[in-house]
This record gives C-alpha cells, sequence and structure tokens, in this order.
C-alpha cells in the first residue's frame, strides 16, 4: 500500500512539472516525463506497479486533456505492453545502453499510438508529425532521461 | 592656525562614533533593506497591473470597433499536448455561447468554439489541423483555405492562382466564411510551397496572434 501511495504522489509531481514546463516552454516541446517514469518502473520492479501507474498516470493526463477520454491510458498501458515485451528479449538489467534504447524504443511507440489515433481524427500527415511533434519529443525526453532517473534513484531505489 | 589640528582629531573621532553607533546603524539598515525588498515587490506587481490595465484597454476599444455583439473571456486553461491546439476560457452557454462562434482577439482571429458547457467553452485554435475558414490574399484578392498544421502555423490551400502572392502579404478572412466576419485579420505569408506529388501550391501563414501568450479574448456572437 506505502508502494502504491509513493507512485501515486510521484505521478501527480511528474504531472506537474510537465504542465509546468508546457505552460512555460508551450511553443516548444515537452518531454513526457510520466512515460519515462513508467518505464522505469517497469524495468526496475514488478510491471504491476508499471500497470498501476499507466492507469493513474492515464487518468490524469486524460482529464487535462481535450481529446477523447482513455487516449492517453490506452497509449500507456500500450506502452507497458511493449515495455514487457523488451524487458524479455531485450533489456540486460545491468546495461545502461540497452536501458537507453528501451526507453526510446518504448517512447516511440508511445508516440506512434498518438499519431495512429489523431491520423483518424484529424487531417495530419506523417511527414509533418514525425518532424514536428514525434522528434522533438522523443529527443527532448530522452535528454531528460538523467533527471527522471536521478528523482527515480532517490526516491523509489532507496 | 587652531583649524588643521582640529580637523586632524576630528577624523579619529568621528571613526570612533561610528563603531560606537554600528549597531543602530545596522537596525536601521536591516529596516531600509525590508522597505526596499517590500517596495521592489510592489512595482513588480505594479508594473504587472499596468501591463494588464493596457492589454484591457486595447481588447476594450477593439470591443467597440466591433461590429458585432461580442462577450469578453479570460483564456482560464491549454491543452498540454502538442497534438491539439486547444484552450478554454471561462465564459460558456449561460453567457449566450454555442458551438461555431468565431473567437477574436485585437491582433487577429484566435479559433472558434467547439464546445460549451454551463460555463466554460473549448475554443479550437488557427493552429489545429483540424480548425478551417476561408480567407483571402490581399493585396491579390487571392481566394482559399485556412487551416491549421503541426508546426505551430497555419496552411492556406486551394489557392486558385499563386503568381502574385509574396512573403509579407496579409492574410485576411473572406466573406465566403460561414463564422468570421469579413476582413479580420490572420497572419501573414511566410512562404509558398509546391505539392510535387498533387501539383497544389499552398502558403505557409503565421498567425497574427501569439497564440501561446493568450490571456483575453472576444467571443462574436
Amino acid at each position: 500500500m506505502k508502494k502504491y501511495l509513493l507512485i501515486t504522489g510521484l505521478i501527480v509531481l511528474f504531472c506537474a512539472i510537465e504542465s509546468a514546463l508546457f505552460n512555460v516552454f508551450s511553443e516548444w516541446v515537452v518531454p513526457n516525463l510520466l512515460l519515462m517514469f513508467i518505464i522505469l518502473l517497469g524495468l526496475f520492479f514488478d510491471l504491476k506497479y508499471s500497470i498501476f501507474s499507466a492507469i493513474i498516470g492515464g487518468l490524469i493526463k486524460d482529464s487535462f486533456s481535450s481529446s477523447v477520454i482513455g487516449v492517453n491510458m490506452v497509449a500507456f498501458l500500450s506502452s507497458v505492453f511493449i515495455l514487457f515485451l523488451l524487458r524479455k528479449y531485450v533489456y540486460h538489467p545491468h546495461s545502461g545502453l540497452s536501458r537507453i534504447f528501451v526507453l526510446a524504443a518504448v517512447l516511440t511507440a508511445n508516440e506512434f499510438i498518438h499519431f495512429v489515433f489523431y491520423y483518424s481524427a484529424k487531417d495530419i500527415v506523417f511527414a509533418e508529425s514525425f518532424k514536428f511533434v514525434i522528434l522533438p519529443q522523443i529527443i527532448s525526453s530522452i535528454m531528460l532521461y538523467p533527471a527522471v532517473f536521478y528523482i527515480f534513484k532517490k526516491c523509489v531505489l532507496r | 592656525m587652531l583649524v588643521w589640528p582640529l580637523k586632524f582629531v576630528e577624523i579619529p573621532l568621528k571613526e570612533f562614533k561610528k563603531i560606537l553607533y554600528y549597531h543602530v546603524i545596522f537596525e536601521e539598515y536591516k529596516k531600509l533593506k525590508r522597505e526596499s525588498d517590500t517596495l521592489s515587490a510592489r512595482l513588480v506587481g505594479l508594473e504587472e497591473v499596468i501591463k494588464d490595465n493596457t492589454r484591457l484597454e486595447r481588447l476594450l476599444e477593439f470591443k467597440r470597433k466591433l461590429i458585432f455583439p461580442s462577450v469578453a473571456a479570460y483564456v482560464i486553461g491549454r491543452d498540454p499536448s502538442r497534438w491539439n491546439s486547444i484552450i478554454i476560457i471561462d465564459k460558456g452557454r449561460q453567457d449566450g455561447l454555442v458551438p461555431g462562434m468565431a473567437v477574436v482577439s485585437p491582433e487577429g482571429i484566435v479559433g472558434k468554439i467547439i464546445e460549451a458547457d454551463k460555463k466554460i467553452s473549448k475554443i479550437i485554435l488557427i493552429t489545429d489541423p483540424q480548425f478551417s475558414v476561408a480567407a483571402l490574399v490581399q493585396p491579390a484578392h487571392i481566394n482559399g483555405i485556412i487551416s491549421g498544421s503541426l508546426q505551430g502555423f497555419c496552411r492556406m490551400r486551394y489557392l486558385n492562382e499563386s503568381q502574385d502572392i509574396k512573403a509579407g502579404d496579409k492574410v485576411v478572412t473572406s466573406k465566403l466564411s460561414s463564422s468570421f466576419p469579413e476582413g479580420l485579420l490572420v497572419g501573414e505569408v511566410m512562404k509558398i510551397e509546391v505539392d510535387i506529388q498533387t501539383n497544389e501550391i499552398n502558403c505557409l501563414v503565421k498567425p497574427a496572434v501569439k497564440l501561446s501568450q493568450l490571456d483575453e479574448v472576444l467571443v462574436i456572437r
């Protein structure tokens, strides 16, 4: 119970940081801190914590989003499923490089899930989406990975 | 004759006085520092009030110039996603707002209402790919359709001719638009692009309104 409460607290914290960053740098891309936290939870602990955080985080993000309720939750849960596959076949617990690879792969998958949804709902083209949303989002997220990993190490791995 | 030696004695006396009253001076310094900090904070607040006042004055002047009845509203929220360009305002159905109404600011058009609740409304911005409005390029007077793009700019499509369009030309709403009054500024042409596959000519348009810094808007009823 204590762990679940801590995870919920951290999810709220990452959501708040993401929103604050978006308000300041709304013209640029904001990193997906919450998804990185979910991935790290899945890599270091049991996947049930990842699924729990995907549901809670998805619900929180959906409540702030103006698109259809459930998009973020479905995207997060699908990302956790991909994470489960990558953890089983690709990830090496003692390799930092494989951790970053898994992180990049899941972040990319999550962005593609969003693209598929918005492609069906809006008049968007892949090249533009990739250049202006997907790629900058992945790069900015990976750049902020050390900070997220530091918070994760301080709060959760202890 | 005695003035010089006396002055000479006065200097150490002054220094001694300073040391003697050091704590009094220090207390006074602390008090003045506190006052200065308070005044600086108040000044920052006042500067913000002046900025707000200037902005609201411009909005009021624009509202007076508009020949259509309008409702002023504050922006209270923003969709935190790059996929959507949507904002939320603090006026809704109880203020007479319905979906489809045009939203403008003194600088130009902002978007239109897509959802109206009792007290709040969602506005789709001109930079959202789902948005579209009939517009024309001036001074060439060429008609087209403005829609958003994920780049944060607008794209003008279905242009019937393009040879007279150049970067820097103004784009305004046309009378063919059903939700926007004619002649409102949309932005200015940044670049003219040719789609190789369809041979279609598009214009990249920079919105006149700084949508990320929007605080107040007018909804045309």
